[in-house]
């Protein structure tokens, strides 16, 4: 019984009815099924949105692989066409809503409140039911490929009139389905702003927090103010097809191209979204590994805000094509291309940590010099893209398939997978297998690299994105993308039995500091994390001395 | 450190961060309604 357990703790357990013992709030979780489903504890909640994150991820991999089993060859061999449309559009919102998102909300449960040493997040009913939202939401887009006239197939992007006059009966679905994704993103966003702006240790300053926690306090205000647009976009698009409003509509007044201001208005920070948490957890790992301090944190604070503010202001360069003045054409491709100086900002910082460090390359630190090293690769050819006469050229070809894919799978994904071989023992007290692991990595950096690094090539040479049969002359980098795409496919079953094997069967770890050069406040509690940490807010002394970013002579 | 017991200090945060919430709730509401509101015909 700890001597901090009062009332007001009771009266507060009581509430948020985590527990079953309300005498004692340092209780263990609640015990069977029921556990996953009323819980509020902030580490349990992660691990759901972990998990099902993890499952969406292997459903939206499986319709990657129909698409890639599709193009192996020209010709149509395997699927319908408008099956085929039907699995990009899926894959692309699974991966981006389901997967990459969820997870990210997974690892920001779990660290924040670690990392800035604060009990829980703020608003832990509500962090309850941002999860729970979620298998329904999925659940509703998934089935609507069993509907009458099938799923929808217009892309993930969901352009009006295919998304509204020439869509099938199951788009009022998905514009459900899109709705409960969104309210749970800004449910989640609402906690995580509320979390670091309230909880935080009362001596911790906005400047100690460690990158991920700032990272992902930007992320949320971005998601507060790009996900009511895309909410109010498909409220638009659902009045549209069922009410008799034309926001839409050209026969009733309305505009088809106002979608896709609305819609990109949404979509670029949604790249954010999904990669300035990235570049926290990349802000972690490589200074434990290089042992050394993290060179240029203000910067890396002010470049995230910088690239943050620039989203907002470049949504323009998806549309070069849609028909727009050459002055609009200019700012946005000059403004599009001013967002690779905050980047290089970080990728210069990251180097520059690494730079003459004692590095050991354990798997978290190999995921991360893997994401700088490919993630750099797809913001230049993102360059190449924002270029808006080079546009016309790549518009709508393979080479974006390429450019977005390294940037979401060897970016944000990657990332995500660091995250969790980096946490993972702090998580459930055992380590995971390194020699498996390392071979997974390996297995994923090649076959990953052979999937999508040819997709520039077809690109290039002119292939269409979003078609299920193509031209001879594309058959052979076609062939060679397929073979990348089954063998990457192919490595997350190991990756499944690393991460089970070392959850059930893993060499028990009871250092709190998993990784010896690692600083944080997440390690100086025990290993694995107790169920309930911080009771007492840490120090001011502690808090500076498990900086990563401020060297302190003479500590750890 | 703060001169607040861990009572005191749990109490001031949860009620700092209800009106965190209640605002980002507000602003989040303002844009999707701004949202539709510009682009009505």
């Amino acid at each position: 019984m700890s001597t901090t357990t009062t009332d007001l703790q009771n009266e507060i357990d009581a509430i948020e009815g985590s527990h079953i013992s309300h005498n004692d709030h340092h209780h263990g979780p609640e015990k069977g099924l029921m556990r996953w489903v009323k819980t509020t504890n902030h580490k349990d909640i992660g691990t759901l949105y972990i998990w099902f994150a993890f499952t969406m991820l292997l459903i939206g991999g499986a319709m990657a692989m129909v698409i890639r089993a599709e193009l192996f060859q020209p010709g149509l061999q395997l699927v319908e066409p408008q099956f085929f449309n039907q699995m990009t559009t899926l894959h692309g919102l699974i991966m981006v809503f389901g997967a990459i998102m969820p997870a990210f909300v997974g690892l920001a449960n779990w660290q924040i409140p670690l990392m800035i040493g604060a009990k829980d997040m703020a608003l832990p009913r509500m962090n309850n039911w941002s999860f729970w939202i979620l298998p329904f939401a999925g659940a509703m887009l998934l089935s609507t490929m069993f509907m009458q006239g099938g799923g929808p197939a217009f892309g993930w992007t969901f352009y009006a009139p295919l998304s509204t006059t020439f869509a099938p009966a199951s788009t009022d679905y998905f514009i459900f389905a899109i709705h409960m994704l969104g309210f749970s993103s800004i449910m989640g966003a609402i906690n995580v702003i509320a979390t670091i702006m309230n909880m935080r240790a009362p001596d911790m300053k906005l400047m100690d927090m460690p990158l991920f926690v700032w990272t992902w306090f930007i992320t949320a205000f971005l998601l507060i103010a790009a996900m009511p647009v895309l909410a109010g976009a498909v409220t638009m698009m659902l009045t549209d097809r069922n009410f008799g409003t034309s926001f839409f509509d050209a026969a009733g007044g309305g505009d088809p191209v106002l979608f896709q201001h609305i819609f990109w208005f949404f979509g670029h920070p949604e790249v954010y979204i999904m990669i300035l948490p990235a570049f926290g957890i990349v802000s972690q790992i490589i200074p434990t590994f290089a042992r050394k301090p993290l060179f240029g944190y203000s910067s890396m604070v002010y470049a995230t805000a910088s690239i943050a503010l620039l989203s907002f202001v470049v949504w323009g360069h998806h549309m070069f094509l849609a028909g727009m003045p050459i002055g609009g054409q200019l700012y946005f491709m000059y403004a599009t291309i001013l967002i690779s100086v905050p980047t290089g900002v970080k990728v210069f910082n990251w180097v520059t940590t690494m730079w003459r460090g004692s590095m050991s390359f354990e798997t978290p630190m190999l995921w991360a010099v893997a994401f700088v090293i490919l993630f750099t690769i797809g913001g230049f050819s993102g360059l190449m893209l924002g270029i808006a006469p080079a546009d016309i050229q790549y518009q709508d070809t393979y080479f974006v398939v390429a450019h977005f894919h390294y940037v979401l799978v060897t970016g944000a994904l990657f990332s995500i997978i660091a995250a969790v071989f980096y946490w993972l023992p702090k998580w459930c007290g055992r380590m995971y297998n390194e020699k498996l692991a390392k071979i997974h990595f390996w297995w994923a950096i090649i076959s990953v690299n052979v999937l999508f690094f040819p997709q520039h090539f077809l690109g290039l040479a002119g292939m269409p994105r979003r078609i299920p049969d193509y031209s001879l002359q594309f058959a052979d980098f076609n062939m060679i993308s397929s073979i990348g795409g089954f063998a990457f496919g192919a490595s997350f079953i190991l990756l499944t039995y690393i991460i089970v094997d070392c959850i059930r069967n893993g060499e028990p770890v009871k250092d709190a500091r998993v990784w010896e050069s690692a600083k944080g406040l997440e390690w100086t509690v025990p290993t694995p994390a107790p169920y309930h940490t911080f009771d007492k807010p840490p120090s001011k002394e502690l808090i500076l001395a498990e900086s990563s970013h401020i060297h302190v002579e003479g500590v750890h | 450190m703060s001169s607040l017991t861990e009572d005191e200090l749990l109490a001031k945060q949860r009620k700092g961060a209800r009106v965190t919430a209640l605002i980002v709730g507000a602003i989040a509401l303002g844009i999707f309604i701004f949202t539709i509101y510009v682009n009505r015909r």
